[in-house]
């Protein structure tokens, strides 16, 4: 135990008085280390407050509804027998106040509502007064509590009326938040709750796929989900219920948040590994700084192992001096990010610490300033003490060969390190395919620019000796002994890599938002356009000047029956289409490809073909259920089978803003049958509530749907999570900084040493700086071009496979991003040249 | 008759130098009694420091004998070599080598928290402050070398080679960046510590002044290593 404390005082003694020299190390770890705290830490909250609030979200214990239609009394008195019930009403509609309209998102409920959670409403005394109250009819007037954004759009304050239908309400509360708002997701419309007899009142309410109606149960004690499901099966087998239970209704937000959360723990590590090629440099110019103590220690009779645990004793001090400050950063970080989510994804999120998460964060850092620090000490552990009887101006020791990188003592802690860095990460991100996948591409970067470094030094050593003698030893200064190119290399590459790949995730992210909001979704789309109706639509379009762009799409509604001869009830239908099959399916036909599709398989059919029907898929359904070009479907329109034969598959995507079906019939037959349409309608900037007036004015019968204003707030949802990613991207980016200018402090002193001594011999300080400039911009050259492929290819996969969204390069951003980053770092590096040039020889050799 | 402390027997030493080979040393043989006090003497480049390194265990004899206090050291790797060192030799460089970050007394207790990391600490502490007391440094026990003076920082390396009572110092030079004053005093001290421990000594240097106050002067020239004849004073 002696000799323990006794290595360990000794080693943190040797460390007093030498903690600036750390900065950069104790930065990365910091800011790495933080990162992954903060991400882990609201990952977790937000898992924990899906898990804790589930039922909430659900509003009961069991959530039952039927397609198409209300429950029958039948229905209802058997679904009471099962629990408590309440019965919620969803549907859209438009709200009319005077010469102002509003399309709604319409939400009727019982007495019983909500059976779990509570509603908020503003101002106060709305909140204490009960819910049934609230929205009870007074005087013939119907109570309703509405979004304050319908205050706005109808011009009205609380207490005014309004039309729904054929019923008359007023807005008596302000709504807050609703308990089962996160499992809603995404509505058209402004949100406005009323009463069923509200609703009825109104005499919106029509069956079809607009309206759902939902049936919520708080199971008696003794009734499982399971149980309950199958009791109502059993009792309606025909009816064709569908339930779904807290877990179900939190899934899709479950996984939404794991994708988020992955992703943004794949930029905290690679942050933190780019990071550890800073905690690497540090160390080496550490080392290198105590080659004369190290040979000295050895000299009077320290063991290898001894000079090993000196040193790391100290960088392991060190680096959980630098992991607490990043703990700290990521709790505070935490605790400020919460609340901020909370409103955002209307889920109830208190500032709280979740230590597993932070101590997961800690592991990561330990281990990577280990696994980083561990090649320069075994370097200093390598020392020879012979050096110190070698004069004060022998050639410095360089790294480890790979020979010695090789031996079991060297590669097995560094397996080890690595190892646990994957298992935590596996661990994190529940992925272990992707963290292989992270992996490979990590070591993939490190050995091309290492390798990199090796094959240009290799290339110089072999070009004969150049004419001009600054190019000369400009490139001499690269391949020569001791030379911190490969440092250089990797850290600018590295580094580099790291904040184009950020750079081009965030644009690609925006890319998406921006195209999904502006320019090519409609403003409106029509739903149910009856034959009858549409000249008179068509010439009001024609007539009104702020209407850019009119279209409509024939909508026919068919059930599948069969899949190449098979009926559809023996087949086993895959979870992601198993909803075409579920009662009807909206379809079109078309003489042309619709626009922003793209032909997978087969062949479009001509214009004007006018055969046996064929159709057209979407490719997503061509794998799960097994289709190819040529099979067979049968599909019924209006109790009609009709036998069409697939011709073709198509790509297409439904953020491009056009309207597109997954299923399009050939021209001829279909033509005949009795449709009513679709329209999507495009307006002159600004003029969108204007021109919604206006139709609903004109055709009050029919839905116009503010669609572009509804991706408009869905981007503002979203612009919140690219920013969450710019800041998350933006602390890897500080990290990656700080790492280039640690690569530019490398060989500093040799820098500067050489300048003195190049300015003894006669060099003009032009000489000297022209020398830095060719030997430090042919590196930076050279590791801009690797990082631009490294940092474009984590880019692409990233956004291709963990978002899953499409991936466009930007040139202009890379150059930008590359040419910025590479002129900055060698301006830091000239400055260092420069102090260097400005010292007076004589100082400088004295101090030598 | 005592074992010698140090003995080479036929000790050659060659190194590598691009694609030459360069014999520094040739057919070495040399004994140095216990508490025996021996100066080689010779010009840059004569190989003398090359000696010192190969019996203190940092370069290894390409060829021949090395023993040094009764130990083969041939045929031991590093981490032996390191052991053999903190047992039996104490070596006092030019360049003094303290560690820059610990004090005087740090750099000396450093020795003793190698070679003895199992005794108590309070211990090691008087050891150490007594060594600096004997070189007359005990009231700048507390001194990083930064704020010592060339002599006081040799007399710390001085201290700090023969705290563990070493059987052989080997001393590289030690005066060589003094002035004539201080170096006179810091080798007196020298030799009346290594009397009075018994301590052998093996002094490099080029002064002949220094050479004559040992027991005995050997002369090393272009690799071979014959005695000097003593002149009497006058």
């Amino acid at each position: 135990m002696n000799t323990v404390w006794s290595w360990l005082r000794v080693a943190l003694i040797d460390l007093r008085g030498g903690l600036g020299r750390f900065g950069v190390l104790l930065a990365c770890l910091a800011l790495g280390v933080g990162t992954i705290a903060a991400v882990g830490s609201v990952g977790d909250a937000l898992q924990a407050a899906i898990e804790r609030d589930a039922r909430v979200v659900l509003g009961g214990d069991l959530e039952a509804r039927l397609p198409m239609r209300a429950a029958a009394q039948s229905e209802v008195e058997f679904l009471r027998t099962l629990g408590t019930l309440s019965a919620v009403t969803e549907t859209n509609s438009r709200a009319i106040a005077g010469d102002q309209t509003a399309f709604l998102s319409l939400i009727a409920v019982d007495e019983a509502y909500p059976l779990v959670g509570q509603v908020l409403v503003t101002p106060p005394e709305a909140q204490t007064t009960p819910l049934p109250q609230l929205l009870a009819a007074q005087d013939g007037v119907y109570g309703a509590v509405v979004e304050s954004r319908l205050l706005d759009r109808l011009g009205l304050k609380l207490g005014e009326t309004f039309f729904i239908g054929d019923a008359e309400f007023a807005a008596r509360a302000v709504l807050d938040a609703l308990p089962d708002a996160a499992a809603r997701g995404f509505q058209l419309g402004l949100t406005v709750m009323v009463s069923q007899e509200g609703i009825t009142a109104a005499g919106v309410v029509q069956p079809g796929a607009l309206t759902r109606f939902r049936y919520k149960l708080l199971l008696d004690e003794g009734t499982d989900f399971a149980g309950a499901t199958s009791a109502i099966a059993e009792r309606f087998p025909d009816a064709g219920w569908r339930t779904r239970s807290p877990a179900d209704a939190t899934e899709n937000l479950s996984e939404f948040f794991d994708l988020f959360s992955r992703f943004l723990t794949l930029v905290g590590l690679s942050s933190l590994l780019v990071g550890g090629v800073g905690v690497s440099n540090a160390v080496s110019a550490y080392v290198t700084e105590r080659q004369r103590s190290i040979a000295t220690m050895r000299a009077i009779g320290a063991t290898g192992a001894r000079i090993m645990t000196h040193f790391m004793v100290q960088i392991l001090v060190l680096s959980a001096l630098g992991v607490g400050l990043g703990l700290v950063l990521g709790a505070v970080s935490t605790l400020l990010a919460l609340p901020l989510l909370s409103g955002l994804l209307s889920l109830s999120l208190t500032p709280s610490l979740h230590l597993p998460a932070l101590a997961i964060a800690a592991g990561f850092g330990i281990l990577i300033a280990f696994a980083f620090a561990f090649l320069p000490l075994r370097r200093a552990e390598g020392l020879k003490p012979a050096s110190l009887f070698r004069a004060a101006s022998s050639a410095v020791e360089g790294g480890l060969g790979w020979r010695q990188i090789l031996r079991p003592g060297t590669l097995v802690p560094l397996l080890l390190a690595a190892l646990g860095i994957g298992g935590l990460a596996m661990l994190v991100t529940d992925a272990p395919r992707l963290v292989l996948w992270y992996a490979g591409g990590a070591v993939a970067a490190f050995l091309v620019m290492r390798g990199a470094a090796f094959v240009l030094q290799w290339l110089l050593r072999a070009i004969p000796p150049l004419p001009n003698a600054n190019l000369r030893n400009a490139l001499k200064a690269i391949h020569r002994p001791g030379s911190p190119a490969p440092v250089v290399m990797l850290s600018l590459g590295l580094g580099l890599s790291l904040l184009l790949m950020i750079a081009l995730i965030d644009a690609n992210l925006r890319r998406q938002l921006d195209s999904a909001i502006a320019t090519e979704a409609p403003a409106f789309v029509v739903m149910d356009v009856l034959s009858v109706e549409l000249p008179e639509l068509e010439q009001f379009a024609a007539a009104e000047p702020r209407i850019t762009d009119f279209s409509t799409t024939p909508i026919l509604r068919g059930t599948i029956e069969a899949l190449k001869g098979t009926p559809v009830d023996e087949l086993t239908l895959p979870q992601s289409v198993a909803w075409m099959f579920n009662g009807d399916t909206n379809l079109t036909w078309s003489a042309e490809l619709p626009a922003g599709s793209a032909i997978t398989q087969g062949q479009w059919w001509p214009s004007d073909y006018d055969g046996e029907p064929l159709v057209s898929l979407s490719a997503e359904m061509a794998e799960p259920l097994g289709l190819s070009v040529g099979d067979s479907i049968e599909i019924a329109l209006f109790g009609r089978p009709i036998t069409a034969t697939i011709a073709s598959f198509r790509d297409f995507s439904w953020r491009e803003g056009n309207m597109n079906f997954m299923i399009v019939f050939s021209p001829g037959l279909i033509e005949s049958a009795p449709a009513n349409y679709l329209a999507t309608i495009n307006v002159t900037p600004g003029t969108a509530q204007d021109v919604e007036r206006g139709l609903a004015r004109q055709f009050p019968e029919l839905n116009f749907i503010p669609v572009g204003e509804a991706i408009e707030r869905a981007g503002g949802i979203i612009q919140s999570l690219a920013n969450a990613v710019a800041l998350v991207g933006g602390l890897a980016v500080i990290s990656g900084v700080f790492v280039l200018a640690g690569a530019m402090t490398a060989g500093r002193k040799q820098r500067e040493a050489d300048a003195v001594v190049m300015k003894v011999l006669g060099a003009t300080p032009g000489d000297v700086v022209r020398a830095y400039l060719v030997e430090y911009g042919l590196l930076g050259l050279v590791s801009a071009l690797l990082a631009t492929a490294l940092g474009t290819g984590a880019a692409w996969g990233i956004v291709t496979y963990v978002l899953e969204l499409r991936f466009t390069p930007d040139l202009g951003l890379i150059a930008g991003v590359l040419v910025g980053a590479t002129a900055l770092t060698i301006l830091t590096g000239m400055l260092t040249t420069w102090s260097a040039l400005r010292t007076r020889p004589a100082r400088f050799l004295r101090s030598v | 008759m005592d074992a010698p402390v140090a003995l080479a027997r036929k000790m050659n030493l060659s190194l590598a130098s691009g694609k030459s080979t360069l014999h520094i040393l040739k057919d070495i043989d040399l004994a140095i009694a216990p508490g025996e006090v021996v100066a080689v003497v010779g010009p840059s480049g004569s190989g003398k420091t090359s000696l010192l390194m190969v019996l203190a265990g940092l370069e290894k004899a390409s060829s021949g004998v090395v023993e040094v206090a009764g130990q083969a050291i041939g045929g031991l790797n590093e981490d032996a070599l390191a052991r053999f060192r903190r047992r039996s030799l104490g070596i006092l460089f030019q360049n003094f080598h303290l560690v820059p970050s610990m004090t005087a007394l740090e750099n000396v207790c450093l020795t003793l928290e190698i070679a003895q990391s199992g005794r108590p600490y309070g211990e090691i502490v008087a050891a150490a402050t007594a060594a600096l007391t004997e070189v007359g440094l005990g009231d700048r026990l507390h001194h990083r070398p930064s704020a010592l003076s060339g002599g006081e920082q040799q007399r710390v390396g001085l201290a700090r080679a023969i705290v563990g009572n070493p059987a052989l110092l080997l001393a590289d030079e030690p005066t060589g960046n003094l002035d004539q004053e201080t170096g006179a005093k810091v080798i007196e001290l020298m030799f009346d510590l290594a009397r009075r421990k018994n301590t052998a000594v093996m002094l490099i240097t080029h002064d002949p002044a220094l050479a004559a106050k040992a027991d005995r002067q050997l002369v090393m020239n272009a690799g071979h290593l014959a005695p000097r004849a003593l002149v009497s004073a006058a």
